[in-house]
């Protein structure tokens, strides 16, 4: 039995559909059966991010709406083994009447796949409640930026109303050299604020911008984002485990000592 | 060496999203997939060669919409 997850933030451009696009691709890798659905009516974007735009014959609404088969919806990315895609349609009236279909369409779908990546559109309003009813966990993606730090803290109050048993919270594009200027939000200031442990944190990449150029997950490339990536998805797969850089410099003092959590460790390599 | 920012080569990132970006904003307000718009040109210069004789690098085909139409 799989698990619904959707990523959600409230305010846009802070990274969902890169987020979703890289994690699947790292959910895979871990030899996870990985669907994703993009939920964004009109302003589709993931099959973009995934160089998929080319292959849809159905989107979402058709399959809601049994116009077609799931097989036919499904698009299965070449360079990924059990990575697949639902897009979303480019226009819908009223996505709040589906709501139903989408529960038993993602009931049927973790019969079949271990994980169920949700893209949630921005914004708070119906197409939120749409892509966050049917799933079983919730991430929220925020970026260090003062505005979206209060959109993520307003969805993981509205979150908290909801039906979910664990809410995560991923911080993306951070800039570890403005935050030792003091020029931006700390991890830990993040998570103070929004009384929540980031599950992950992803650096802000040039290479995102080129990868998506080329429509291939930046997890394919050499970048630092894409071990970051990697990261989440395994913490996406055990929450409880918590990945440490030895050698990054934030564990290390200058003497060569590595400290994880205040606590010295002492690693033979 | 000094590099030219001038010349584009047609495998670097942002000639790449420049492209794919035309092929999708000719298929989206005929909500065509891009594939569908794909197998339209090629049928249309089918259709051109088969009454002109005419390359098919010589000519381009593109569907323009009028400004004043709804689109979406």
């Amino acid at each position: 039995m799989g698990e619904a997850i959707v990523f959600t933030s409230g305010k846009g451009g802070v990274g969902k559909t890169t987020t979703i696009a890289n994690i699947g691709a790292g959910l895979s890798r871990l030899d996870k059966k990985v669907i994703m659905i993009d939920t964004d009516m009109g302003l589709r974007n993931l099959d973009v991010v995934m160089g998929m735009e080319d292959q849809i014959q159905y989107n979402l609404i058709d399959l809601l709406e049994n116009k077609c088969r799931l097989k036919q919806a499904l698009i299965r990315d070449k360079r990924y083994p059990n990575l697949f895609m639902i897009p979303a349609a480019l226009r819908c009236k009223k996505v709040s009447d589906y709501e139903s279909k989408l529960y038993t369409l993602i009931s049927q779908i973790k019969q079949e796949f271990d994980y169920c990546l949700i893209d949630c559109p921005a914004g708070i309003d119906d197409g939120f409640h749409f892509a966050v009813s049917a799933a079983d966990r919730a991430v929220v993606v925020t970026s260090p930026h003062i505005s979206a730090v209060r959109d993520a803290g307003r969805v993981l109050y509205l979150l908290d109303g909801m039906h979910f048993p664990q809410v995560d919270l991923l911080i993306n594009s951070y800039n570890a050299h403005m935050v030792r200027k003091h020029d931006m939000l700390s991890r830990k200031d993040i998570e103070d604020i929004l009384g929540l442990p980031a599950i992950g944190v992803i650096p802000m990449d040039e290479k995102v911008i080129i990868s998506q150029n080329k429509g291939i997950p930046v997890l394919g490339m050499h970048a630092k984002s894409a071990r970051a990536f990697m990261n989440a998805a395994r913490a996406i797969t055990n929450p409880r485990v918590v990945p440490v850089d030895l050698n990054s410099e934030d564990n290390r003092t200058k003497d060569g000592k590595i400290f994880i959590n205040g606590k010295e460790c002492r690693y033979e390599s | 060496m000094k590099a030219n920012v001038f010349t584009r080569k047609a495998d670097d990132s942002g000639s790449i999203a420049r492209e794919r970006l035309k092929l999708m904003a000719e298929a989206v307000p005929l909500d065509h997939s891009p594939a569908a718009a794909g197998r339209m040109k090629k049928e249309i210069s089918e259709i051109i060669s088969r009454y002109f004789e005419i390359a098919p690098d010589n000519y381009e085909i593109r569907v323009v919409l009028k400004p004043n139409r709804k689109r979406a």
